[in-house]
C-alpha cells in the first residue's frame, strides 16, 4: 500500500485526469460537503446528472489509483 | 458475524449503484441504509467499491481538507450519521482555497455557478470563528461597549456602511456592544448581543462581492450561524445550536436590517 504523502500525489494526478463538471460534483460533495441537491443547483443540473458525474468520477480515480493492476472493468 | 438474512435481502431489494452513492455520502434515507448494509455484507464486490470510494475520499480530504486546520480524515462513520453537524463551513474554507491547489482546475472553480458560494461561506467561515473566540470572553466580549455614542459611527465609518445594530431586546437579547475585525473585502463590524442566562449571538457584517443570496443555514459544534448576502454586504447571525430560536433572532434582525439604507449608497443622499 501506499504511504499518505504518495496518497496525496496520485489523488492529485487523478482528480486531474477528470472532466470540470466530474471534479467539481466530486468535490463539492466530498470536500465542501454540499448535497447532491446542492451541487445540482449550483450545476444547474438535474441530481441525476450529479451522480452520473460522481459515478464517473470515481470510477476513473478508482481505475487510476488501480493503477497497473488489474483493470475491473465494469461494462454495466 | 452479524445476523443478518443476507439473501433474503438482497433478493428483495436489490440496491442500485445510485443507492451505493447516496449510502457514501450521507444521501440516504434512514431507512434503507440498513437494507445497503445487509447487501454490502453479501456482495463484496460492492463492498469493496463502497470501500475504495471512501478511501478517495479520505485521499482528497486529506490533500485539501488540511487548508482549514483541520484533521478530517477520521470524522467519517459518526458525522455520517449526524450530517448537519458536520462542520461543513470549514470544508468550505478547503474547497475556497482548491482553485489555487488543483492544477488546471482555476477553470471549474470561476464557473458561474459557483459564484458567490465560496465567498458567502469563507465570509460565515470567518464569523464563526471570531464568534467562538469573542462569545467566551468575561471582561472583553466587545471593543466598545453599546452606550458609547461612537460605537455606530466608528463602526460605520470603518466599514463604509452605514451600519445599525438591530434591536433585539423584544427577543430578550441586549446589545453589549461591538468590535472591528477583518473581513475579506476590509474591515468588518461585529456586534454582541447577551440574553439573561448569559447565552451570546453576535451579528457580523462584510462587505461582500458575492450576488444577493438565500438564508443560508450552518451548525459549527455547539454554535450555529444563518448568513446571507443582501446588497453588497454579508451577514452573518451566530449564536447557541437552537435553530428555532436562532432563526427568530435573524428574522428580528433580518426585517430591521431591511429597512436599513441600501449598501450600494456609499456616496449615497440617503
Amino acid at each position: 500500500m501506499a504511504g499518505p504523502d504518495t496518497g496525496g500525489r496520485d489523488i492529485e494526478r487523478a482528480l486531474a485526469t477528470l472532466s470540470e463538471d466530474q471534479r467539481a460534483a466530486l468535490l463539492l460533495v466530498v470536500l465542501e460537503g454540499l448535497s447532491y441537491r446542492e451541487v445540482a443547483d449550483l450545476q444547474g443540473v438535474p441530481i441525476g446528472t450529479v451522480m452520473s458525474r460522481l459515478a464517473r468520477a470515481r470510477a476513473q480515480i478508482k481505475s487510476y489509483l488501480d493503477g497497473g493492476r488489474v483493470a475491473l472493468r465494469r461494462v454495466k | 458475524v452479524k445476523e443478518v438474512k443476507e439473501g433474503m435481502n438482497s433478493r428483495r431489494v436489490p440496491i442500485s449503484e445510485d443507492e451505493l452513492h447516496a449510502f457514501v455520502d450521507g444521501e440516504l434515507p434512514a431507512d434503507r441504509r440498513a437494507d445497503v448494509e445487509a447487501w454490502l455484507a453479501g456482495h463484496p464486490e460492492d463492498a469493496a467499491r463502497v470501500s475504495a470510494w471512501r478511501t478517495q475520499a479520505e485521499l482528497i480530504q486529506r490533500r485539501y481538507g488540511g487548508i482549514a486546520g483541520e484533521p478530517v480524515a477520521p470524522r467519517f462513520e459518526i458525522d455520517r450519521l449526524t450530517r448537519a453537524t458536520r462542520p461543513r463551513w470549514r470544508l468550505a474554507v478547503a474547497a475556497a482555497c482548491l482553485a489555487l491547489l488543483v492544477g488546471g482546475a482555476a477553470g471549474w472553480f470561476g464557473r458561474g455557478a459557483w459564484e458567490g458560494v465560496p465567498a458567502v461561506r469563507a465570509v460565515a467561515a470567518e464569523a464563526i470563528e471570531a464568534h467562538k473566540l469573542y462569545v467566551v470572553e468575561v471582561r472583553h466580549p466587545v471593543e466598545v461597549p453599546a452606550d458609547a455614542s461612537h460605537l455606530m459611527a466608528w463602526l460605520s465609518k470603518r466599514v463604509g456602511h452605514e451600519l445599525r445594530a438591530p434591536d433585539l431586546l423584544e427577543l430578550g437579547l441586549r446589545l453589549i456592544g461591538g468590535r472591528l475585525l477583518p473581513g475579506a473585502k476590509g474591515a468588518a463590524a461585529f456586534f454582541m448581543y447577551e440574553g439573561g442566562s448569559g447565552e451570546r449571538f453576535t451579528l457580523y457584517c462584510a462587505r461582500a462581492t458575492a450576488p444577493d443570496t438565500a438564508l443560508r443555514y450552518r451548525v459549527s459544534g455547539q454554535v450555529a450561524a444563518f448568513y446571507w448576502i443582501e446588497g453588497e454586504f454579508g451577514y452573518v447571525m451566530t449564536g447557541p445550536a437552537d435553530r428555532d430560536r436562532l432563526q427568530k433572532v435573524v428574522e428580528r434582525a433580518y426585517e430591521q436590517l431591511e429597512k436599513s439604507p441600501p449598501a450600494k449608497s456609499s456616496s449615497s443622499r440617503g
